[in-house]
């Protein structure tokens, strides 16, 4: 493919993944799992820690 | 060169061009279960084997499972979290990591990955060659001395020409490596444990030197394992990316890692153990364990498997880096990359210290992963609000946002450094020592990564900074309003002698005098209303008002520019001009019940040609409705200083002001409202070409007169608009021929005839004759602009070209709204536009502009065509505004 093809076909994918709302999005509610997760894992490293 | 070669070449060239575009959504392959498999098999490795010895050197089995598990999950649900972006727009990180270093700068970090990165394949061929060492072995064969090497560099030289082969060769090692990983896995776990017991491994502890502390141990092997996962920062993008939802490849990449990858850590910690358990040796070579532990000839098949995943290991990187290389590098031929990658792996097996040092090398690659990952994480998160210009970062002709300084963006770069140096400030990898003990407990990596992190967010808090960092408003910005309503605070005490300090050494060559008339007695709160001709205003106000501190109007724009906390620091109150700002009134009355001087400058802008504009009722109205007293600063010669047409200073300005009481507190109550308005007029009353003849003020200046022409853009002579032309101290007619020179004491005196002409004549001349245009309904405006939207402290938002209409009904403005996505269209009738701000060079961007402002955005307004006049807009706005109310 030609540089100018190339070009192209690139602006023509970025246009359609900026637009591209329908892939599923990480909610409010993703955000809040992960971070309770990521904060019984940061508990979990402190207390092995501390008493094991 | 060959047909092969070249065909060869231009499948690596596709893949490093093609790799990088966007993938599409049709073009999206995988689910959350794939991308988990996928991902788990691209993070086990043998290296896996030496990471779990090197943590059961450290600490108990126990300990050593939360290591493996729960601090590389943490470590994964917080670094991998951007991987969203990768997962939305079907893009790397390599992509995207441009917004943070720049265009260049991302290739030279990509230099300084591979450097970091690349001993993980000397640690393979290092493996590789204990593996073939310990099968020579069960054969009775000994190495001669330098063997070890050889076959270590043979590993090197294997993995090199099955990567230089391309593509062909890369997917079919692919295929057979996966495999066999998982199958030496097997292996290694059920003769590991049926060589020790559940209990013995359960209840192991690591021998250590007596007096070591063990939460020193245990802190590095957390580290041990932040650094073992976030040393796959480069990679976690190249999976999600084909992700069909963000959820599932981000919790595809925690996982896979996390999960997978931590659970071939924890055999080759089980293996260790077993190791030492039966011959009192710890082991981190899977094929050492095999030949001790297994049956010969699981023993003997175990070890071929294991040395052969590491050639493909080997050349499974040298391919991802080399395809990595040739996007930096295009004009390099991929084969000379691959021989680079293959050299610096070379060196290092002839250095043949990998080993002993792999928990110095795994703590430098994660010095420079952690802060990498911090940048991302701050940047995608708080910075760019999880929204990229995707056309920058892809570098498509006219889009430059991530240009930077010549490629590299030189803020990134600075956390970068200083976030490495950071966390060699806590430790020393190399030689194992602790220099700041509390931090080291939050480990390198972490401190580092928070460090960096921090850092980032604050530099991009300096006004000057965000505004160098987010030059990609146009698609990722900040559409919140600003907050009118939130209480304005006092202006900071420690601030005040600060802000006297610099308004008296930028004032000090203009030789300020100050007089106060009617003062005595006057202490806050009172109302001010000064007048308006440049910034110097706000240096004379504070020094005027003096040993009072007080509270400023201010637009919004300058919040922008100097920043939301220092604004209000200073005491200045938001706001937009020419709208009905119920806030701001509440917000006045705030100021003044709390015992404050409020400083309003009611003409809401420069003084185009050093005169005054026509004071609004409303301010009257004000005085009456607060019931204090009103005190007029009248400001002269800051004009002269920085006209808005040139706002160069001219060093033979003098200022001078006068503070007068005009009204006090009963007064505005006793006089009826016109009354207070003529007196405010009148106080407000100014010109500046006066007050220059009359104090004998030279300006002498070679460019006093350039930019002239914004305010004076129709020949008083020919009539002809938009024909002068201003050099140097002339402005000249392009139509007619017309010349005039501004001579030192601001007079324009006309050059090719008799006569001399005075610049607020001019101007005024000019008004006068475009309101006789309106009154023949000849007046109308029609013209493409730029509309740039200010809506709060944070950023301007390019909503591109726009569409303005001014006639007898108002103004019409036709624009892409960035709040709704859509073109829409706001009327502005007559009544409502009182007048209009203008700017004649906002800050050196696109020349004159006018302002219209809703609410809740200023749009400033830039001319794309021939014919826009933001003097001659103001002056139909006002004589439109005029006219309507006389209806």
């Amino acid at each position: 493919m030609e540089k100018k093809d190339l070009e192209g076909e690139l602006e023509r994918r970025i246009d359609e993944v900026s637009n591209n709302s329908d892939i599923p999005r990480m909610g409010k509610k993703d955000f809040i799992i992960a971070a309770i997760f990521a904060l019984v894992c940061l508990a979990g490293v402190i207390l092995g820690g501390i008493f094991l | 060169m060959s047909k092969k070669s070249n065909t060869t070449e231009k499948q690596i060239e596709k893949e490093a061009l093609f790799g990088t575009l966007p993938v599409l959504k049709k073009e999206r392959k995988y689910g959350f279960i794939d991308a988990l498999l996928v991902l788990s098999g691209y993070c086990i490795a043998t290296w896996s084997y030496t990471q779990g010895s090197y943590l059961a050197t450290l600490v108990g089995f126990k300990q050593l499972l939360i290591g493996a598990f729960l601090a590389a999950l943490f470590m994964l649900l917080v670094y991998q979290l951007p991987v969203i972006l990768s997962v939305r727009y079907g893009i790397d990180i390599w992509i995207w990591l441009r917004s943070v270093f720049g265009r260049k700068g991302v290739n030279v970090l990509t230099i300084a990955i591979i450097i970091v990165n690349f001993p993980w394949y000397a640690v393979c061929c290092e493996l590789f060659a204990d593996s073939m060492e310990n099968l020579l072995a069960l054969f009775g064969v000994s190495l001669f001395p330098g063997g070890h090497l050889l076959l270590s560099l043979s590993c090197v030289v294997l993995g090199t020409i099955i990567a230089y082969r391309g593509i062909g060769s890369i997917t079919w090692t692919t295929r057979i490596l996966v495999p066999l990983l998982l199958l030496v896995g097997v292996v290694v776990v059920i003769v590991g444990f049926s060589s020790a017991s559940i209990s013995d491994i359960m209840n192991y502890v690591p021998q250590v030197e007596e007096g070591t502390d063990m939460t020193i141990n245990y802190v590095l092997s957390i580290e041990a394992n932040f650094a073992f996962v976030i040393t796959l920062v480069g990679g976690m993008a190249e999976i999600p990316r084909l992700s069909k939802s963000e959820k599932g490849g981000y919790y595809a990449g925690v996982f896979g890692q996390g999960i997978a990858g931590s659970f071939f850590v924890v055999v080759g910690a089980v293996m260790a153990i077993a190791m030492q358990k039966v011959t009192g040796t710890m082991s981190d070579d899977p094929t050492l364990m095999m030949a001790t532990l297994a049956t010969p000839i699981l023993g003997l098949s175990s070890l071929l498997l294991v040395a052969f995943a590491n050639v493909g290991t080997q050349a499974v990187g040298s391919y991802i880096y080399g395809v990595m290389l040739k996007t930096t590098f295009p004009k390099t031929s991929y084969r000379i990359l691959i021989l680079v990658l293959g050299a610096y792996v070379g060196i290092l097996c002839v250095w043949g210290k990998i080993i002993e040092y792999f928990g110095s090398f795994l703590t430098i690659g994660a010095l420079v992963y952690a802060p990498l990952a911090a940048l991302l994480f701050v940047d995608f998160f708080l910075i760019r609000k999880m929204k990229i210009d995707l056309k920058s970062a892809f570098n498509l002709k006219g889009h430059t946002s991530y240009e930077y300084t010549k490629g590299f963006n030189i803020v990134g770069a600075i956390c970068f450094v200083l976030g490495f140096g950071f966390s060699l400030l806590i430790y020393d990898p190399i030689k194992s020592v602790i220099h700041i003990k509390w931090l080291f407990m939050l480990t390198p990596t972490g401190a580092s990564f928070l460090f960096t992190g921090i850092l980032y967010y604050l530099l991009n808090q300096i006004p000057g900074i965000r505004r160098y960092m987010r030059k990609d408003t146009s698609v990722a910005y900040d559409s919140k309003p600003f907050d009118r309503y939130k209480v304005p605070p006092r202006q900071n005490l420690f601030l005040t002698p600060i802000i006297w300090l610099l308004c008296k050494l930028s004032l000090k060559p203009y030789g300020l005098k100050i007089d106060k008339v009617n003062m005595e007695g006057i202490k806050p709160p009172f109302l001010v209303l000064g007048s308006h001709h440049s910034f110097y205003d706000f240096y004379v106000s504070p020094l005027a008002l003096k040993p009072y501190r007080a509270n400023y109007i201010s637009e919004l724009e300058g919040f922008e520019y100097y920043g939301e906390w220092i604004y209000r620091q200073v005491g200045c109150l938001g706001t937009r001009k020419f709208i009905n700002d119920r806030a701001l009134l509440v917000n006045i009355k705030k100021v003044i019940e709390r015992g404050d001087i409020m400083v309003i400058y009611p003409e809401a802008r420069y003084a185009n040609v050093g005169t005054n504009s026509k004071l609004d009722m409303s301010v009257a109205k004000l005085a009456k409705h607060l019931k204090v007293p009103v005190v007029v600063l009248n400001m002269k010669g800051n004009y002269l200083l920085s006209p808005i047409w040139n706002l160069k200073p001219r060093k033979g300005a003098r200022l001078h002001a006068t503070l007068e009481c005009v009204l006090t507190a009963e007064d505005t109550q006793k006089k009826d409202l016109n009354e207070v308005y003529d007196i405010l007029s009148k106080k407000l009353t100014y010109d500046e070409y006066q007050y220059q003849r009359e104090s004998g003020i030279i300006i002498d200046d070679d460019f006093r007169a350039e930019g002239l022409e914004k305010p004076l853009y129709r020949c008083m002579c020919c009539k002809k608009e938009f024909s002068m032309k201003t050099e140097g101290a002339t402005i000249k007619c392009t139509n007619c021929g017309a010349t005039f020179e501004m001579d030192t004491h601001g007079t324009l005196i006309r050059k090719d005839k008799e006569g001399s002409v005075y610049v607020p004549d001019w101007y005024e001349w000019e008004r006068k004759e475009l309101e006789g245009e309106i009154d023949d309904g000849k007046y109308s405006l029609d013209t493409k602009v730029r509309v740039e939207a200010l809506p709060n402290a944070v950023n301007f938002i390019n909503c591109g070209e726009g569409h303005l209409v001014h006639n007898m009904n108002g103004f019409d403005l036709t624009y892409k709204d960035h709040r709704s996505h859509e073109m829409i269209t706001l009327h502005f009738n007559p009544a409502s536009t009182k007048s209009i701000h203008t700017e004649y060079n906002y800050r050196d961007k696109f020349g004159e502009c006018v302002t219209l402002s809703t609410l809740d955005d200023t749009l400033f307004l830039y001319p794309i065509e021939e014919g826009f006049s933001a003097t001659k807009i103001q002056f139909a706005t006002e004589y439109l505004a005029e006219k309507a109310a006389k209806k």
